[in-house]
């Protein structure tokens, strides 16, 4: 899969149209610059050897330099991943935690008011832009009313409290969508397994509801939760190169924004091999959490 | 990955995965008459909710506004006059004005084009790519499916946005190669829907009949695979229609969507947020039009589902 993730990446360059040495040079270059960045890029061997040698570069933690920047593009990386990775988990965390909890409440109490308002929430939050909600939350709570810096980052181990406070924000706007797939995904998973007969067994047997709901519905409901929580982390990710630039996070998202608008490619094509590598990584994870959760995988 | 039986696919932002069920409200079908017209209870069935009701008019008022924009903006949404910058919204300017002068209104009714395009031509598209390299895949098996459906998992292992920003910064920005950009980002799940699909029909009598008859390759995809996705591909399309939308304003904003000054609802927000402080309302109106927008499309779908096909009610 991450193999496949690589050529995905590699491709990217191949199919910026024209020569990507004038695109990135400009037009005013002599043949001499042209030349030397050309071999630099290895553009002036065949598609093949090019993969090989780009692979290989990989493998030892070369990514090529930055034009913009001038240093090397797995410095860049290193420095921000931990960043995006810290955002990332919290607004993981928060979205799984809470939107298992709304999800259960409403399958639970299915057709209640409760119900019809979590659902009208879901619908709503898969609809609004992530960096839209950033905007409006900093114009409300960091404008309007002077609660939280409207931008920022400052690391949790130089200053917990400022760095915390700065990260409200953008970790609420990152869940909210979150939160909804979340909810819904847990919604309908519980209202099937509570219509399995394994529960129905429970309720006559004469266990307590609580036992029945708690112990044997949810953590079979879970299951599917979990797989959802892998493709969350990639749709966060997504979200994170919005509300990085929003909220000015010197992340990976917003070097990768910074490097698009620049056209800086070998940016670009590192974070999309670190993005995808990462995903590729977190499902592997979920797969092997997958049988530790449901035995009967495991036999399979 | 295998497809549950009892499950249908569905694309949560360009992620495929299984629901059971999702719909809001699950009241249980009323039994309708059985002597009413397909068509009828189709329309009935679909406008049973309120909900889905006020998603058709905001779309109706979308498709309106998109067509009648001349008509209905006040101002030529690309005209600049500096004399009238910034200006809080009035009876001259509904919704104020922007740094240029430019009314917002009218630029959010213009934006309502672009909208509407690119949800149009980034769906028509993925969908026909994908669901063509999808038959092609379920029908033939074997290597050919290999290669394709391989391409496609990898495709979907980036973040959707993450793609489409590469992409689109790759083949170098502007109108056509956004288009290009998020049609490859909409494109995997049509494929695996549609292979997945053909994978499971294709070893029906009905088609091992067909082929019996000597009908080709070309009319078995067509006539006998295309029809059986069809109520799952125009819910997925409806969806599809508000996420590239969405899509295309989060491109927008990051500045690699389409070039300015052409009005579009993503650019807008991108371009107030400097003048929160002054005029907040340039960057949270458009907002609030995709919003409606994509919900929208997002309750019609939901109608549709149940309409078309009450098997899936609550499933996709």
């Amino acid at each position: 899969m991450i193999f496949l993730v690589t050529i995905i990446s590699f491709l990217l360059l191949q199919i910026v149209p024209g020569d990507p040495v004038l695109q990135i040079l400009g037009s005013h270059a002599t043949p001499e610059q042209q030349a030397i960045l050309r071999h630099d890029l290895g553009l002036d061997q065949p598609v093949v050897t090019q993969y090989i040698r780009w692979i290989g570069g990989i493998f030892r933690g070369d990514f090529g330099k930055s034009i913009i920047y001038h240093e090397n593009v797995a410095a860049l990386i290193k420095e921000r991943l931990p960043i995006t990775a810290y955002l990332s988990v919290i607004a993981l965390v928060i979205s799984t935690v809470l939107g298992v909890i709304g999800g259960v409440i409403s399958a639970v109490r299915r057709g209640s008011t409760l119900d019809s308002f979590i659902s009208l929430f879901a619908n709503t939050a898969v609809a609004i832009p992530t960096f839209w909600l950033g905007i409006v939350g900093i114009y409300i709570f960091g404008l309007k009313l002077g609660w939280l810096p409207i931008e920022g980052w400052t690391s949790p181990f130089i200053d917990f409290a400022k760095s915390t406070r700065q990260l409200i924000m953008p970790v609420f706007a990152l869940s909210v969508p979150n939160i909804a797939i979340v909810v819904r995904q847990t919604r309908s998973s519980m209202l099937e397994t509570i219509r399995q007969d394994y529960v129905r067994t429970a309720t006559s047997k004469g266990l307590r509801r609580n036992t029945v709901l708690y112990k044997h519905a949810l953590r079979n409901a879970l299951i599917p939760v979990v797989t959802l929580v892998g493709m969350a982390l990639a749709f966060l990710i997504g979200g994170e190169v919005l509300i990085e630039t929003v909220f000015n996070i010197p992340g990976i998202g917003r070097l990768l924004v910074r490097a698009a608008l620049d056209k800086d490619y070998l940016i670009v094509q590192a974070g999309v091999l670190i993005i995808g590598a990462v995903v590729c990584l977190t499902n592997l994870l979920v797969d092997i959490t997958y049988g530790w959760i449901d035995p009967r995988i495991r036999y399979k | 990955m295998d497809r549950p039986k009892d499950k249908v696919q569905i694309k949560v932002f360009g992620k495929v995965c299984f629901m059971v069920e999702t719909s809001p409200t699950l009241k249980p079908i009323q039994p309708l008459p059985l002597h009413i017209s397909e068509t009828r209870r189709f329309l009935r069935v679909m406008f049973s909710r309120w909900i889905v009701i006020l998603g058709s008019i905001i779309l109706l008022m979308l498709i309106i506004t998109a067509i009648f924009a001349p008509l209905l903006a006040p101002y030529d949404p690309n005209k600049v006059n500096l004399k009238e910058s910034m200006q809080q919204p009035s009876v001259r300017h509904l919704l104020g004005t922007d740094e240029m002068g430019r009314d917002s209104l009218s630029r959010i009714i213009y934006g309502s084009r672009i909208a509407v395009i690119i949800g149009v031509v980034v769906v028509v598209a993925a969908g026909a790519v994908g669901m063509f390299l999808g038959l092609i895949a379920g029908y033939f098996g074997g290597w050919t499916e290999t290669i394709i459906m391989r391409f496609m998992d990898a495709l979907m292992s980036l973040p959707p946005l993450v793609l489409m920003l590469a992409i689109a910064v790759m083949l170098g920005g502007g109108f056509t190669k956004v288009f290009v950009a998020l049609a490859i980002g909409f494109t995997p799940t049509y494929c695996r829907l549609m292979c997945g699909e053909v994978l499971s029909v294709k070893e029906n009598d009905y088609v091992m009949a067909a082929n019996v008859i000597g009908a080709s390759h070309a009319r078995i995809m067509f006539r006998h695979l295309v029809p059986n996705v069809f109520p799952t591909l125009l819910v997925m399309i409806t969806m599809d229609l508000g996420f590239a939308i969405l899509s295309e304003a989060s491109l927008s904003f990051l500045g690699i969507g389409i070039n300015p000054p052409t009005a579009t609802w993503g650019a807008m927000i991108n371009g107030g947020q400097h003048y929160l402080l002054t005029n907040p309302l340039l960057s949270i109106t458009p907002g609030v039009a995709i919003v409606l927008v994509v919900l929208a499309f997002n309750l019609v779908g939901d109608g549709l589902r149940d309409a078309l096909d009450p098997r899936l009610r609550g499933r996709i």
